[in-house]
Formats: structure tokens, C-alpha cells, sequence
């Protein structure tokens, strides 16, 4: 016991050379909450969307959607409410894409291998709602496209 | 910094001080406002609860952001 304390204490320190892994954690809140704040964000746009969808493409009027569809173009004629609809339609997404996206990834960097790693926790709740809110700024957005260069293809 | 105002309960966020009952009652309040002043101004029932809806949406959009700010963090 005595021969093994003795060679303890004659065994080299190891040097600190190793440095562990660089932790850079960006949730700046836990998963649950965005989700849930992440639903409340995409709830306006896909309700106008809903609205736009029954009677334009379902074709299902009734005199319904119009009322929704004349408030966004009220808001877009006021040169001071002008930006609302921008930061409803798009803004809110948006934010529940970085609250979502932050809240399920992880990134770490190893400074001896130069590797940096991003991992993604399976939270589903997250993931469908981020998907919610891309796919919902790239239809605002493709359709802002569209109708710009629809409006501005004159005729030869 | 920690509020504690509110609790949150699936994506609901319930008051759970002084201050969240006030902000609760505010956003409750708002949401009767519109009601009025929509129906005041529209045509028909559905007129009444497709706008209503929107902004009671927008209210609760508002409401939940404030109380994912100071919610009671576990």
C-alpha cells in the first residue's frame, strides 16, 4: 500500500494541454417556452393566410374573408400603421424561427481538432413550428416577389 | 430579472401576481373594447367575429409575449 502511495506521488502531474470542448450555448430560453411563444407568433399569419386561401383558392366566400383581407390592405393604404402587416405577416416568424432555432441547437467548438459542431435536439414541437414559420415567410415572401414582377412586366 | 407575473400552462399564460391580474384584466378588457367597436361598425354577425378574432389574436399575441417575459421561470 505504502509502495503504491509512494509511486502516486512520484507520477507526473498532467499538463492542462487538453482543453475541453468550447461550449457556445445560445438558448436564451428552454424549449418549451418558445414553443409555446413560437405558436402564439405564427396564430395572426396563418389565420390571414386561412382567410386568403378560403376565398381565393377554395373559392369559398360567403362575404366572409373579405373584412380580413380589406383590414392588411387598410393597414398597408396608413403611412403610419403601413408597417404592422410587414412585422405581423413576416416579423413574427421570423423571430419564432430564431427563438425555435436557438432553443433546440447546441454548439460546441474543439479548438485542438478545429471542428465545430452543431447539434439539434429533437424537440418536435419546436421543429414543427419552425418549419410552420419558414414556410410561411417564404409563401409572404415568394408572394411579394411574384407580384412585383408581375407589376413590373410591361407589355413589348 | 425575474417578474414572476405569470405561469405558464401549455401555451397559455395564467396571472400569478398583483401585476399579471392587471395586465390579464387590461388584455381582457381590450378584447371587450373591440367587440364593441367592431360590431358598432359592421354589417353582419360573421363580419363581426372574423375581424374580432383577428384582433383578439393580435391581443393575445401581445399578452403572451409579456408574459413569456415574466413568467415564473422553473
Amino acid at each position: 500500500m505504502e509502495d503504491f502511495e509512494k509511486k502516486l506521488d512520484r507520477m507526473a502531474i498532467p499538463s492542462g494541454s487538453v482543453k475541453p470542448p468550447l461550449e457556445i450555448k445560445l438558448a436564451i430560453v428552454n424549449a418549451q417556452r418558445s414553443a409555446a411563444l413560437g405558436i402564439w407568433f405564427v396564430a395572426v399569419p396563418c389565420y390571414f393566410l386561412f382567410c386568403v386561401f378560403m376565398k381565393y383558392y377554395f373559392h369559398i366566400n360567403l362575404g366572409l374573408f373579405d373584412t380580413m383581407v380589406e383590414i392588411m390592405s387598410d393597414l398597408d393604404k396608413n403611412p403610419i400603421m403601413k408597417w404592422v402587416s410587414p412585422i405581423l405577416l413576416v416579423g413574427l416568424p421570423l423571430l419564432g424561427i430564431t427563438m425555435n432555432g436557438l432553443a433546440i441547437c447546441h454548439f460546441s467548438y474543439k479548438p485542438e481538432e478545429e471542428i465545430f459542431l452543431i447539434s439539434v435536439k429533437l424537440r418536435w414541437l419546436n421543429i414543427a413550428v419552425l418549419l410552420l414559420s419558414l414556410a410561411l415567410i417564404c409563401i409572404f415572401i415568394g408572394y411579394v416577389v411574384v407580384e412585383n414582377i408581375h407589376h413590373n412586366t410591361r407589355p413589348l | 430579472m425575474n417578474f414572476n407575473w405569470f405561469v405558464r400552462k401549455g401555451i397559455l399564460y395564467w396571472p400569478a401576481s398583483i401585476f399579471g391580474w392587471i395586465i390579464f384584466l387590461l388584455a381582457v378588457a381590450c378584447a371587450v373594447y373591440l367587440f364593441i367597436d367592431i360590431d358598432s361598425r359592421s354589417h353582419s354577425v360573421s363580419d363581426t367575429l372574423i375581424n374580432w378574432v383577428f384582433n383578439c389574436l393580435i391581443v393575445g399575441v401581445v399578452y403572451s409575449l409579456i408574459g413569456f417575459l415574466t413568467e415564473k421561470k422553473t
